[in-house]
């Protein structure tokens, strides 16, 4: 997959998992924007682990806001 | 079913389920994606086995933690801590090292029952060498200080604890202040356990909330007494996995969860089933009042049930059926709880209430008397007996002139508007004051913000034109992050309001 391939997905797998109607961009803050608790982005992590088949620890996820920097972890550790 | 009339203690409850359960699954958990299937037989063989090596270690009756997120391992070492006599303190695995260690010493634990998850943090706190820590699985790293439980083949012998004895410690997470340890007798836990406030029939519960909650492990321990089966979910992240793999078809939640099932289950079809899932109730503890999601959740076959309790309270508590007639009602308190309003505020008794707090009797004073807990919560009850939560005491805002003021019922009734994600009602030199946290939709320019903040002030000057001076909001922050909130979801009001 490329860069851009992931983050499509990435963007799209935050689409369904949280069934928000809003259009989500890499800009978009997850929680400002998209309104969502934490647990909800919780869930969003494990819905991208079984479709990319990794492992996210949570302490990869401390300084996540936006949908970008999402891909930007997700992309990181494919990589390792 | 199970005569409780004659089991004083845990460990006699314990006997009777295995006696009762003999022959039937009774939990369910994943390894990645291979489901496990656990019979009766080996549950209780393993807690009678790891009882033993407790004993093994002078532990009986002793103060013993437990510390680790939802598994297996961990319910096995709760039942064997109550089989073998001991008091069981549950800890919070995502505690600071600082926190479990300063815990340790406060409730004098003697020995600490710790999963894999927690090593690290163990590790790094400075426990005395009286205190054994121990692994609950075979998998645990040797280490000088980590030794395996002994899977002994005797089973242990009954205890001698009485009903009026110690048997379990855990602890309210307060949205502020330090946590305080609720002390459960044998009595309060066998009540809590055999309550039969839940009425529905269902036939496998997905235990999502932390073990270590009141009600996280009490609906485990009260599914086993309602002859049914317990689905272990472990990581919050693969909820929606747990439902879809082990097709639960009751799930116990909390409020922000409640909301991300009823947004999920929006096209999910009866029971969910356009999502895989089974799921026909679902309960939600504390206070979430949402007929927009109520409305969601039913239209796909789905009943929802909402709980009240407190964990000073134990287990015995409200648990209604959430209608459209009555969307925000904590409906009436069965049978087995006695309830009293005093100066607006909820007392509870039942035999599930606790003893205390552990060694703080000045705390127990401010909220224990005469077997009454003192809820902290407002609350009034309609002509027909049903009763309504109307906010915290601790909240009530007492303006100079005596008025009294409940922040809770200003922002439900201003929580309905369309721009406003989130609001917190304080106190300003004497005036009332509103935090909001606008409701803007995704990319939203500079300008378009200002008019939702002014369609917000509108909204406030309408709400002010029908509420008594006293009432009014005088005062308005705009803020344009979240409040913070806690684990189960709840916002900490401190952060906002810079109240208590």
């Amino acid at each position: 997959m490329t860069i851009e391939e992931v983050k499509k997905e990435v963007i799209e797998i935050i689409k369904e998992s949280t069934e928000t109607e809003q259009e989500v961009t890499e800009e978009t803050n997850l929680f400002a924007d998209l309104g969502l608790a934490s647990v909800e982005v919780v869930v969003v992590v494990g819905d991208l682990e079984e479709a990319f088949g990794i492992d996210i620890p949570a302490s990869r996820l401390r300084d996540v806001r936006t949908a970008g920097n999402l891909c930007d972890t997700v992309i990181e550790i494919l990589k390792e | 079913m199970i005569d409780r009339n004659n089991i004083r203690n845990m460990h006699q409850l314990l006997e009777a389920l295995e006696a009762e359960l003999t022959g039937r699954r009774l939990i369910r958990y994943m390894e990645g994606m291979e489901v496990r299937d656990v019979p009766s037989e080996q549950f209780f063989e393993q807690i009678r086995k790891m009882a033993r090596g407790l004993e093994d270690r002078n532990l009986r009756g002793r103060h013993i933690g437990i510390i680790g997120k939802n598994s297996y391992e961990w319910l096995v070492s709760l039942c064997a801590v109550f089989w073998a006599g001991a008091v069981a303190v549950l800890l919070d695995w995502e505690s600071s090292s600082d926190t479990i260690s300063e815990t340790v010493v406060r409730v004098e634990l003697e020995a600490l029952l710790c999963d894999e998850v927690t090593e690290e943090n163990v590790r790094q706190m400075d426990l005395s060498q009286n205190v054994q820590v121990i692994s609950m699985g075979r998998s645990v790293e040797n280490h000088s200080r980590y030794e395996e439980v002994l899977y002994k083949e005797e089973t242990a012998s009954g205890t001698q604890s009485g009903l009026e004895d110690l048997s379990c410690i855990f602890f309210t997470s307060g949205t502020t202040g330090k946590s305080k340890a609720v002390m459960l007798s044998e009595r309060g836990m066998i009540s809590s356990v055999c309550a039969e406030l839940n009425t529905c029939k269902f036939k496998s519960l997905l235990a999502i909330v932390p073990f270590h909650h009141m009600s996280g492990f009490v609906t485990v321990l009260n599914t086993f007494y309602l002859g049914k089966e317990v689905c272990i979910a472990d990581e919050l992240k693969y909820f929606y996995r747990y439902l879809k793999e082990l097709k639960p078809d009751y799930v116990f939640v909390v409020p922000s969860m409640f909301k991300m099932l009823a947004k999920k289950l929006k096209k999910g079809g009866s029971y969910g089933k356009n999502l895989g899932w089974n799921l026909h109730f679902i309960a939600c503890g504390g206070a979430a009042f949402c007929p927009e999601f109520l409305q969601t959740i039913k239209e796909q076959d789905i009943t929802v049930l909402q709980t009240y309790g407190a964990s000073e309270a134990g287990a015995i508590g409200f648990m209604n059926e959430m209608t459209f007639e009555r969307p925000d009602t904590i409906g009436k308190p069965p049978a087995c709880l006695e309830t009293k309003i005093v100066n607006g505020e909820l007392y509870l008794r039942s035999e599930s209430v606790m003893m205390g707090y552990y060694k703080d009797s000045e705390e127990t004073k401010k909220v224990l008397d005469e077997g009454w807990y003192a809820t902290g919560d407002l609350c009034r009850m309609d002509d027909e007996g049903y009763y309504y939560l109307t906010g915290r005491r601790k909240n009530l805002i007492i303006l100079s002139n005596g008025e009294n003021v409940s922040p809770e019922e200003i922002e439900r009734k201003l929580s309905g508007c369309e721009e406003i994600a989130e609001i917190m009602v304080g106190v300003e030199q004497d005036l009332i004051a509103a935090t909001i946290y606008p409701n803007y939709p995704a990319g939203m320019d500079k300008a378009s913000k200002r008019k939702v903040k002014e369609q917000i002030e509108r909204e406030i000057a309408e709400y002010n034109s029908g509420s008594p001076v006293y009432k009014q909001i005088q005062i308005i922050h705009f803020q344009e992050e979240p409040f913070a909130k806690t684990a189960a979801g709840k916002t900490i009001r401190r952060s906002v309001t810079g109240g208590e």
